[in-house]
């Protein structure tokens, strides 16, 4: 009920952490080239009012946070328990989904690794197995 | 013209409508992503909901699965448009209803400020039109400018606190995490540590001190003219449309309230 209430009353944080950046990155089977899974995003004249990709952007940079909030509290986990977590599926979803949509990939790996926006420095934090593009 | 309690209501409202036509014009652009086929599609985070009564679980499949999901959207957007012409407080309270239901459904990815300011503006909305009384519907709009006006100062006040902000260092990082391409005149300013340093303080002292602005309109209508740029700012660095058109759904609640004060003056 509280937090049901809380809605009403938001906190209202806005650029408070200034932390590395998850990126998600894929590569086919037959490369080792990693590849950013969301490229830079080119402005258009409208998205003053209309900007769905760039919402949509968003949308998966919050999820790879909160994913990397909850790989945080998982005590050792094995891969095989972080691919049981919805955050997980979701994040495999968000890379088939995206691969469909421009490649004729058939088989690819994700990882997820923090970077900084300022020296580049990347940290890699998750590698998936390989996984057959539906 | 002079703002009074009902036109402020009525501004607010087709400004509300605005945001939610945007917001439903993008989620039919991305409806793949809700579709079965994509990464929100109700199979893979209907897990989520199931802490929930039966009842309840059942209603949210049927209102949350796609396409349903799209007619919830399109079925507020109707109601917010009947609430033009009936601003009724059953319509504002469905049009809550429907926000929060959708808002559940996203819990995180999608939910931001923007997302928060629309249930104040729902909720101030709704608090206005419940009564006749004049003093419990201006409660509607104070609370409206309350948070529009403390979401600035808690931001102002964060930044004033980090060095980051104060050295204006942070620009670098806040530019370079955008989504977009740049022009490299961008990079040419910001790696200039005295014009950084200059835009931090100027947003800084901007946000802490629009609130008191409210106490003369004058000075608040220039500070909100300000904010439009600022906002406007956002979106051509960040793409955060749907932030302009909430916090510019909030003005004139806050124009209002600051006319209310001078009146009592």
């Amino acid at each position: 009920m509280l937090d049901f209430l809380k809605v009403f009353f938001p906190k209202w944080n806005f650029f408070n952490t200034f932390n590395h950046l998850p990126i998600l990155q894929y590569k086919s089977s037959t490369s080792e080239v990693w590849i950013d899974v969301f490229p830079e995003l080119e402005r258009s004249e409208l998205s003053f009012l209309l900007n769905p990709s760039v919402n949509y952007h968003y949308a998966c940079s919050n999820h790879l946070f909160t994913w990397l909030q909850e790989l945080k509290y998982l005590k050792e986990p094995t891969v095989k328990d972080i691919e049981q977590t919805l955050s997980y599926k979701i994040t495999e979803k968000i890379v088939s989904f995206e691969l469909r949509k421009n490649q004729s990939i058939e088989r690819f790996q994700f990882r997820l690794l923090l970077r900084s926006p300022i020296t580049e420095n990347e940290d890699i934090i998750f590698i998936s197995r390989v996984i057959q593009c539906n | 013209m002079q703002l009074n309690l009902m036109n402020t209501h009525y501004i607010t409202n087709g400004l509300v409508l605005v945001l939610f036509t945007i917001q439903f014009l993008e989620f039919y652009f991305l409806k793949s992503t809700l579709s079965d086929m994509g990464p929100w599609s109700w199979t893979t985070i209907h897990s989520k909901f199931e802490c929930l009564p039966t009842f309840l679980k059942k209603t949210l499949k049927v209102l949350l699965k796609y396409p349903n999901f799209l007619a919830l959207l399109s079925f507020r957007w109707t109601l917010t448009l009947i609430s033009l012409y009936f601003p009724f407080p059953t319509v504002y309270f469905l049009i809550l209803l429907s926000t929060l239901v959708f808002l559940y459904r996203w819990k995180n990815p999608f939910n931001g400020g923007s997302d928060y300011m629309s249930i104040v503006l729902l909720f101030g909305l709704l608090v206005n039109s419940i009564t006749v009384r004049t003093e419990w519907r201006e409660a509607g709009l104070y609370y409206i400018a309350f948070h529009s006006l403390y979401s600035y100062f808690k931001a102002g006040w964060v930044k004033i606190v980090r060095p980051e902000w104060r050295n204006g260092k942070v620009l670098k990082w806040l530019v370079k995490s955008s989504p977009y391409k740049h022009p490299l005149g961008i990079f040419d300013f910001i790696g200039h540590s005295k014009s950084a340093a200059i835009t931090c303080w100027f947003v800084i002292v901007f946000e802490l001190t629009i609130p008191f602005t409210i106490l003369s309109p004058p000075v608040l209508i220039i500070f909100l003219f300000l904010g439009i740029l600022f906002h406007g700012f956002i979106v051509y660095i960040f793409g955060l449309n749907r932030f302009f058109w909430a916090w510019l759904a909030t003005y004139p609640s806050v124009i209002y309230t600051s006319l209310s004060l001078r009146s009592l003056v």
